[in-house]
């Protein structure tokens, strides 16, 4: 008799333990990528991942493999500049956020990470664009692709994920509606 | 008076001395020249302020949408009588002239199919299209003429030019069943040396296409008495005939670039798609080479060194500066230099290498090299300009030196001798 309720007590521990860690590991696996702190965590470090896991969001498809933060203390706010990578795309995602209050407000973006099926498709469609293709010399290198947010995009055309392609080297960019397959504006410098 | 009378004589005999040697110099022709010239018809023209045709303002006369097929599109167009009288409305569906596709009469109702519109009176008509499935693409046009009106012509023509007249154009577009990448293939090669490169085609429709791949369409991008580098047939092309439906195909692109190639080479390859959604422009892959040629022999300078203090050479190299925002390629390899010197005695002297520098010239973004809709990226640095600067320091002798310099992967460099102290 003391032997099963030896048992039942450690099955109940054992349930209890591994119930915990559920529970604890679903609470930290709000993501489905590998946060690597650059430097000491700071102390409510949990908080912040949660936080950054709402407000990083891959280009639609991509899923973040790893998601690497660095931090710099500054003026009495925490500055994170955030380097989200997935296997999918060559180039990463890169953020930079300001916590101080509990608060975490991004501050920037610059957002690369985008499959390279996707990139070409950009480019093609942006050299659609009449202005692009007389603007680009025989020498264009190649151009970049960048993520625009759907709130700068709404500056120009709509409030919507838009792809900037840009040849720096001759000063120019489309701005590219994607669903649309379409350039809905162009830059030259001016 | 009498001034009248004078001006009126000075103006009749100016005119009479422009006369006589008009006649004359006429009838020296018709003396010398006999040749019989064909009546001319005499061509009635109409008075077009005794023309007879209704006056009506369209609005707008003219518009032009994109449909895939089986899309449809509404255009309103306002009618408005600016005659004195009543006119009777009835709009026809016509064929536009030199359309590059027939647009077929049944694919546009015109609503309502008549009025009677009154002095000043309007009326709005809607002009519905549909264009069918099974429509290839292209661009369609098609009129609508309220009035049977023309406008009259001294001669026969094979159109009627309908005044009152309201013109569609349509543009058919189908989404390509075929993905390209990549859709051009640029970079920087050397003479004697094989290249491969690959284009990726994916089928998403349901039904194999055909492609056939080949190069050419590459005059127009070749300003006059600039010859390519190197003619169409160094590029050799690989592909399957077909790209399956769903499935992938890879065009491979093999090129031996030949010896002693200098210059660039511009030029298409069409893949020939089989489908009509994809037109010729969409279709081809535009070629890019420029034939990077290093030196093999070194660039030499002489100097004179009128005292024994050391002697600094420092060679730089600057890469990439096409423009005000510019940057060179990032696939660019990394330039260095065999350096060679000769001493006064004739004697070689071995340089030795004490500082190896690179240099860059970092842009932050929000000048006027970032798009408006970038500005709010953050971290978009950009280097515009990079140096590759080294420095080599031997000790000194007086009397004449010679300096060999050979560059590689340098597009252009700078060198400072200097004797005595460097800074």
């Amino acid at each position: 008799m003391k032997n099963i309720t030896t048992l039942a007590v450690i099955a109940i521990s054992t349930a209890l333990i591994i119930g915990a860690g559920c529970i604890t590991d679903t609470e930290k696996n709000v993501h489905p990528y590998v946060v690597i702190w650059a430097g000491t965590q700071p102390a409510d470090h949990e908080m912040i991942e949660i936080e950054l896991s709402r407000q990083i969001v891959p280009y639609d498809g991509v899923v973040y493999d790893n998601v690497t933060v660095s931090v710099v203390e500054k003026e009495g706010a925490m500055h994170l500049h955030v380097s989200a990578t997935s296997s999918a795309c060559g180039y990463p995602d890169l953020y930079d956020f300001r916590y101080q209050n509990r608060e975490l407000v991004r501050t920037g973006y610059l957002l690369e990470a985008i499959p390279e099926s996707v990139r070409q498709d950009a480019i093609w469609i942006a050299m659609q664009y009449p202005g692009i293709a007389d603007a680009l010399s025989d020498g264009a290198g190649m151009p970049t692709v960048k993520r625009i947010l759907p709130e700068t995009s709404e500056k120009f055309y709509a409030p919507k994920t838009l792809l900037s392609v840009t040849w720096i080297d001759e000063t120019v960019s489309a701005l590219v509606d994607m669903d649309a397959r379409m350039a809905v504006e162009m830059w030259s410098g001016e | 008076m009498r001034t009248t009378t004078v001006s009126t004589t000075l103006v009749i005999l100016l005119i009479c001395a422009a006369c006589i040697p008009a006649t004359a110099a006429d009838m020296v022709s018709e003396r010398s020249i006999a040749v019989a010239m064909p009546p001319v018809p005499e061509v009635a023209m109409e008075d077009s302020s005794d023309m007879d045709f209704s006056k009506l303002q369209i609005s707008p006369r003219y518009s032009h949408t994109e449909l895939m097929p089986g899309e449809g599109d509404k255009v309103t167009v306002t009618v408005t009588n600016k005659d004195n009288k009543t006119i009777s409305v009835a709009p026809m569906v016509k064929g536009q002239p030199y359309s590059e596709y027939i647009f077929d009469e049944t694919w546009v109702t015109v609503t309502p199919e008549a009025a009677e519109l009154e002095p000043d009176a309007k009326e709005e008509f809607t002009i519905d299209v549909t264009i069918p499935d099974g429509a290839d693409r292209g661009n369609y046009g098609v009129q609508i003429a309220f009035t049977d009106d023309v406008m009259p012509t001294p001669y026969p023509t094979p159109y009627p030019n309908y005044i009152n007249v309201f013109n569609f154009q349509v543009s058919v577009w189908k989404p390509p069943v075929i993905q390209i990448q990549n859709s051009y293939i640029q970079d920087r090669i050397e003479s004697d040396r094989e290249y491969d490169y690959q284009i990726n085609l994916k089928n998403v429709g349901e039904e194999d296409i055909g492609i056939d791949p080949k190069i050419g369409g590459g005059r127009m991008y070749r300003h006059d008495m600039m010859l390519p580098a190197f003619e169409d047939d160094a590029i050799t092309i690989t592909a399957p005939s077909v790209v399956p439906a769903g499935g992938t195909a890879t065009v491979s692109l093999h090129l031996a670039v030949p010896e002693g190639a200098k210059g660039r080479y511009n030029g298409d390859l069409d893949l020939g798609i089989d489908d009509p959604s994809i037109d010729e422009w969409m279709g081809a892959i535009h070629l890019s080479f420029e034939v990077w040629t290093q030196p093999r022999e070194a660039f030499v300078k002489t100097f004179t060194a009128e005292t024994d203090s050391p002697i600094t050479i420092e060679i730089r190299s600057d890469q990439g500066w096409y423009g005000e925002c510019g940057s060179g390629s990032a696939d660019v390899e990394e330039p260095y230099f065999d350096v060679t010197l000769e001493g006064p005695t004739g004697n070689d002297v071995t340089p030795g290498l004490s500082k190896v520098a690179y240099h860059g010239s970092v842009d932050l973004g929000g000048s006027g090299c970032t798009p408006p809709w970038e500005i709010d990226s953050s971290g978009t640095y950009h280097e515009s300009q990079t140096s590759y600067i080294e420095r080599y320091t031997v000790a000194g002798a007086a009397g004449n030196w010679t300096l060999g310099m050979l560059p590689h992967y340098a597009e252009r460099f700078e060198y400072t001798i200097t004797i005595g102290d460097a800074d």
